[in-house]
């Protein structure tokens, strides 16, 4: 690859959406990896942000206020989405679900069907482009700039004592009752987190992609989804900092699949989410594949390819 | 000291044979300091309801809980896990195999403490940890940093012992934490199990199956059947027992309820 072709693949939307989607991915791993809940409400939640954040600007609020608050309401979401769980016994999937299909209908609403960023409005990635002169350069040094904090973030709080107390929590509730957790205030600190960086990454879409309709999350979970299991497959999930480099990987191999797909000659998009619905099959059974051949290989009395876990 | 009075607990099912499943009836127990005492009773005759109401996971319908002269009844079991170090059958339960042993000996170091924002991982926590697992001759201080599903079943428990234990408790509860190891690996446990408890004199309370290890470990024997305690036996009446004398009181016992339900 020149230098020439790297810089027409940097002026795609591929690495942005990518950190994008990696940060979204990231919100996605904080409740699927750590909490063990497949929480549907992401693709709401998703969208939900996004239309507050034009919306706020839209009136005039500054970017990364808008930002902010949409994140603050966003992470009240997550907060209630958690409550169903532990207030009512809801099952977390249901729970997810609840809130996937509830919150459809203020985006609808806040967002008159659909909305755009009015023009001549500044935006959090504008005011960056002031100084450097590249739209795409400036967007990819702050989407960048904010994935890098927040995966230092992650490490650093899921390393503290609290934050080592809510992944056992979620790995093994019994445990951490034993050992003075209490297991139900951890989840709902989990649950916010990760809509926290939910609504970020939709926040961010937002105001990059400028026009955001209530259906912009669907099939997001299957996105995020499929970012944290192929970073698994590339990198494995030895530890925990292992982990959080493999969905940062995974978010921008997956966008580059997905570029590259898009701009095959001839493709018809409409088949996009059936082809997103075989790779996340795809990248599932990857390991169970390897596990399947280093079980034959040790059958045979070879030595067994090492198992990647 | 730890006391237990009319302590009962129900459960509720679907049963319509059995709306109310009365587990527990009328248990009193004093349990002094550095007592160890070993519980049997056949399946179904409550031990592990009376554990679990002890370490609070189950709340009792009646009676009271006292530790010293805290009434502890009402308190939730990850509120009472200060003063309670457990360690359950299944070694996947007592540890997290998914994270470092480092991390798991970490989450078991602050037991019933506040957890705050300061880093989980401390190298001054490794050498106390080199201390407890040296003495075990596991080489398990060297691995500190791998997964805890790297290890064997019996150095798990091993590992869910020494954690029970890092931060001293009031109470030790092991529910039959030797049943799921073979028995070599579960004479190793149990050896350690006493030396552990003698060493930092332990008020220890042990369910187990095994009859021989009831009537060779710990200083008191507490019999159970049918919800109620129907023997307590201290450390000399336990030294002249044999196992045909527990497998009779077992009998007994059981003829005497069987002849209850019948006049009811």
């Amino acid at each position: 690859m020149n230098w020439g072709s790297i810089l027409e693949f940097l002026g795609t939307d591929a690495p942005t959406q990518g950190l994008i989607w990696t940060i979204f991915a990231l919100g996605v791993f904080v409740s699927y990896r750590i909490l063990d809940v497949a929480d549907l409400s992401v693709e709401s939640l998703f969208p939900f942000a996004g239309i507050l954040s034009l919306l706020f600007v839209n009136n005039g609020i500054h970017p990364i206020l808008a930002i902010l608050i949409a994140v603050i309401l966003g992470g009240i979401i997550g907060f209630i989405n958690g409550c169903l769980h532990i207030y009512f016994k809801i099952n977390p999937l249901l729970a997810g679900i609840i809130i996937m299909v509830a919150l459809y209908s203020p985006n609808v609403i806040i967002s008159s069907g659909n909305i755009s960023l009015n023009t001549d409005t500044y935006t959090i990635f504008t005011g960056l482009n002031t100084v450097i002169d590249n739209y795409v350069v400036s967007k990819l040094l702050i989407l960048g700039f904010i994935t890098l904090g927040i995966m230092a973030l992650m490490y650093w709080f899921f390393g503290t004592e609290l934050g080592l107390s809510l992944r056992a929590a979620g790995k093994n509730i019994n445990m951490a009752r034993a050992q003075g957790i209490n297991t139900n205030s951890r989840y709902l600190l989990g649950m916010v987190f990760s809509a926290i960086l939910i609504s970020l990454s939709g926040a961010l879409y937002g105001q990059m992609i400028k026009h955001v309709s209530p259906d912009a999350g669907k099939g997001s979970i299957v996105i995020g989804l499929t970012i944290i299991f192929l970073g698994e497959v590339l990198l494995g999930h030895r530890s925990f900092k292992l982990s959080l480099f493999s969905v940062a990987l995974g978010g921008i191999i997956y966008w580059l699949i997905i570029d590259i797909i898009i701009q095959i000659p001839g493709f018809n998009t409409n088949y996009l989410n059936l082809l997103k619905g075989i790779l996340i099959t795809f990248v599932v059974v990857i390991p169970e594949i390897k596990k399947f051949i280093s079980k034959r290989a040790k059958n045979k009395g070879q030595k067994p390819l090492k198992e990647n876990d | 000291m730890i006391k237990l009075e009319h302590l009962c607990k129900d459960f509720v099912s679907n049963n319509p044979l059995l709306p109310v499943n009365k587990v527990l009836k009328d248990i009193n127990l004093t349990i002094n300091d550095g007592d160890f005492i070993s519980v049997i009773g056949s399946n179904g005759s409550g031990k592990s309801t009376l554990l679990n109401t002890i370490s609070g996971s189950y709340l009792p319908t009646s009676g009271k809980i006292y530790f010293d002269d805290t009434d502890v009844t009402q308190l939730k079991d990850f509120k009472r896990a200060k003063y309670i170090g457990r360690v359950f059958q299944d070694p996947n339960v007592g540890t997290i195999g998914d994270i470092s042993i480092e991390e798991n000996l970490a989450l078991a170091f602050k037991r019933g403490e506040r957890r705050g924002l300061s880093w989980a991982l401390k190298e001054e926590y490794e050498k106390v940890y080199a201390r407890h697992l040296t003495p075990l001759n596991l080489g398990i201080e060297n691995r500190l940093h791998e997964k805890i599903s790297t290890l064997s079943g019996g150095q798990r428990q091993s590992i869910t012992l020494l954690m029970s234990i890092l931060k001293k408790p009031k109470l030790l509860l092991l529910d039959e934490h030797t049943a799921a190891l073979d028995p070599k690996t579960s004479k190793k446990i149990m050896e350690l199990t006493k030396d552990l408890v003698e060493e930092n004199k332990l008020t220890t309370l042990m369910i187990t199956h095994n009859m021989r290890d009831a009537l060779k470990y710990g200083n008191r024997l507490i019999m159970l059947s049918n919800g109620r305690i129907i023997a307590d036996f201290s450390s000399s009446e336990k030294n002249r027992l044999t196992i045909e004398d527990l497998y009779d009181r077992f009998d007994k016992a059981e003829e005497d309820t069987s002849f209850a339900t019948n006049i009811n």
